[in-house]
């Protein structure tokens, strides 16, 4: 209740007095009123702040110079405590003197007398504008902090410095569906997986312990009852003491990306086990052929057994051949020869009847003793002597074939050489000439095998010159790698090209038989060419000469040791 | 130089052209000692060494390499390999002119190796030298 006299019996700080002084003297703004709340004393400092003339703020003329938004809050705040006699409180903006709005804080309390009676207010309007921006600044920190929570699906709490729980954590409860009264305490680790509590409670003392950064991974109850992986981070907030004031925790669900690892982990088990499938597989399929290989070598070695074998046995045929057939052959010869002794004898006693006794004679008995006998046997003796040729023929090849090389190193040139002196005589007979390369290749083989090829070439090139021209033969080779190359050329009377082959055949021959022989020659030469690891091919052009191209081993060792 | 004692000419052939025509030939060649001929080397071994006593009569072999039974490189060898008949001269005479098969003959001791040349001249003359050589030969008295 105010009254009239109250300000009287309560002035406002005199001027020039102790407690104006002291007032004055305040960085903060000062203000009083009477019971009734008029306003009638402001500091020095109030004026300097707001910059208005002194005594204009009196009464109610502070109100005009509060932020308009907050003009009426305040005269409602005001009145209120001046009726309840309450303290006075309320932060607002106040003009400064430049013009710009302040955040202040206006603090006002009754002063009361004896018996109860408000005397006078006393009221302060501290500056805390700085306070308040950082205040705004917290808050939009907190803001976004929050913002970037509820962004990330984060479980954020805090916790007091001895691991409780001690405040309401929405975000865990809302996770968890924990409500406080369960959570609070260490009752947040119930909602940890029972497998991995142990260790969290382990960690989260230590960290404790140690003001360290707390860090684990464990599975954590979601309110649907599935367990969901989290990564676990907190640390603690130190205050200005160096105490431990909270920590400040965040739980951050990892279940995809362990789900992610998880299956990434059992790709890499199956790629793992794909891999080890296929290369056992691999590695039965290449012991498969592995066997399958020696099977096939195995098998090649049997055919070439079986084939040595055959060779064998036809070398062994041929030899016994030709002695078999010998043998027949010395009886009909042998008794041929007793016929015509006998013949003789009978001849000898015909003509003696036939002078004692003409009437036994007769033309065809004279015929018989004159003729028939000589040609008879005549027949049988140039038949069997062709036999006994023919048989020869194959003794020399099956013996060729028996015979065992002896490789050694032959000077061709001096080979060759001696080679046209062995048929020098039938050369100059038909007047041909034989040239012999002095570059031919040396060669390690068997000399007698090419002796034997050799002379077989040469003197049927001799043999079978043309009639029409001078013979020339010219004998020569090149190395060709690891082998040599003879030649055995003639400007003779040619070969066919349908007998090129014939002409290696046993007793075969080719184009005019004029000359005698038995065709063995070539077949012959092919045996012992073969044997000495060679071939033997020829080339002709029919009426202009023949060239026998032979292919040796440099080195007939290599032959023998490679069969 | 005469034979002294009669010598029996052993003659191991299975060819019995051959045999005959062989016997023909050393007759005409003026030899006119007792010819044993045995066609297989069976009986000719059966002779040799079962039968009638070396030291009773001095013998002679004409063996013929290619018998149907035996190989008469054997019966060469166990001729030479016996002390009682090692002694007895071994002439060879075959078809075969094989330089190894020659060659092994006489690395077994065999005396004179003849080829049964197929042209008959040659045959006979080669008997004849046969008749020759069993002529000048000085055969051994059996020990």
């Amino acid at each position: 209740m105010a009254r009239r006299d109250d300000a009287v019996t309560n002035p406002a700080p005199a001027r020039g007095s102790a407690l104006h002084r002291a007032l004055d003297t305040m960085p903060q703004m000062v203000w009083s009123t009477r019971p009734d709340g008029h306003h009638d004393y402001f500091n020095r400092r109030w004026y300097e702040f707001t910059g208005v003339p002194q005594g204009s703020t009196d009464g109610a003329g502070w109100n005009g110079i509060f932020h308009p938004d907050e003009q009426d809050l305040a005269w409602e705040r005001w009145r209120h405590s001046l009726a309840t006699g309450e303290l006075y409180e309320i932060e607002y903006r106040l003009r400064r003197h430049d013009g710009v709005y302040r955040w202040v804080l206006g603090r006002a309390m009754p002063v009361r007398d004896a018996e109860g009676r408000i005397e006078r207010w006393y009221g302060t309007c501290t500056d805390i504008d700085d306070l308040k921006a950082v205040e705004q600044r917290l808050n939009r920190s907190e803001k976004r902090f929050r913002s970037l929570v509820e962004a990330t699906d984060a479980v954020v709490w805090t916790a007091r410095p001895d691991g409780g729980f001690d405040t309401e954590q929405p975000r865990w409860t809302a996770f968890t569906g924990q409500p406080f009264e369960a959570l609070k305490g260490w009752g947040w680790l119930a909602a940890v997986h029972p497998d991995d509590r142990s260790l969290t409670a382990q960690i989260w003392s230590k960290a404790l312990l140690t003001r360290s950064l707390y860090a684990v991974e464990h599975r954590l109850r979601r309110r649907d009852g599935v367990y969901r992986s989290m990564l676990v981070r907190a640390t603690p907030l130190v205050g200005a003491d160096g105490e431990v004031e909270e920590w400040v925790g965040i739980h951050t669900d990892v279940t995809g990306l362990k789900d992610a690892e998880a299956s990434l982990r059992r790709l890499n088990e199956t790629l793992e086990t794909k891999v080890e499938r296929r290369t056992t597989e691999l590695v039965r399929a290449r012991t498969a052929l592995e066997a399958a290989n020696r099977d096939l070598e195995g098998a090649v070695r049997a055919r070439t057994a079986d084939l040595q074998q055959a060779n064998e046995e036809i070398k062994r045929f041929a030899y016994i051949v030709g002695h078999d057939l010998r043998a027949p052959l010395v009886n009909i010869m042998g008794f041929t020869s007793e016929l015509e002794t006998a013949r003789d004898e009978l001849g000898r006693f015909y003509a003696k009847a036939r002078e004692t006794a003409p009437d036994l004679a007769s033309p065809s008995l004279d015929a018989l003793f004159r003729e028939e006998f000589d040609e008879a046997i005549g027949f049988i003796r140039s038949s069997t002597e062709k036999m006994d040729r023919l048989i020869n023929a194959i003794l020399t090849l099956s013996r060729a074939e028996r015979r065992v090389l002896t490789p050694e190193p032959v000077a061709m040139a001096a080979f060759l050489a001696q080679v046209k002196a062995g048929v020098a005589h039938q050369a100059a007979a038909v007047g041909a000439t034989i040239d012999i390369d002095p570059a031919v290749p040396d060669i390690v083989s068997d000399r007698l095998a090419l002796e034997q090829v050799f002379a077989n070439l040469v003197e049927n090139a001799v043999k079978y010159l043309s009639p029409e021209r001078p013979g020339r033969i010219r004998l020569s080779g090149r190395p060709d790698g690891d082998r040599v190359v003879y030649t055995v050329k003639d400007n003779g009377r040619g070969i066919e090209e349908k007998d090129f082959e014939r002409v290696f055949e046993l007793f075969r021959r080719a184009g005019v038989q004029d000359k005698p022989g038995e065709g063995i020659g070539l077949a012959h030469v092919r045996a012992l060419v073969r044997k000495l690891g060679g071939r033997i091919t020829v080339a002709s052009i029919h009426g202009e000469g023949s060239t026998f191209t032979l292919d040796l081993p440099r080195r007939i060792a290599d032959q023998f040791q490679s069969s | 130089m005469t034979i002294q004692r009669p010598v029996t000419i052993v003659m191991i052939e299975d060819d019995d052209g051959h045999a005959r025509l062989i016997e023909k030939n050393i007759r005409r060649a003026g030899v006119c000692n007792d010819i044993r001929h045995f066609a297989s080397g069976t009986a000719a071994v059966e002779h040799l060494f079962n039968g009638e006593s070396i030291e009773e009569r001095p013998i002679l072999v004409l063996l013929d390499l290619n018998l149907p039974d035996m190989s008469g490189t054997d019966i060469l060898a166990r001729i030479k390999a016996d002390p009682r008949m090692r002694r007895a001269p071994v002439v060879v005479l075959t078809t075969t002119d094989d330089q190894r098969e020659i060659q092994r003959c006489y690395d077994l001791g065999c005396n004179v190796y003849i080829t049964k040349p197929v042209s008959y001249e040659s045959f006979a003359q080669a008997i004849r030298q046969l008749g020759l050589f069993l002529s000048v030969m000085q055969i051994p008295e059996a020990p």
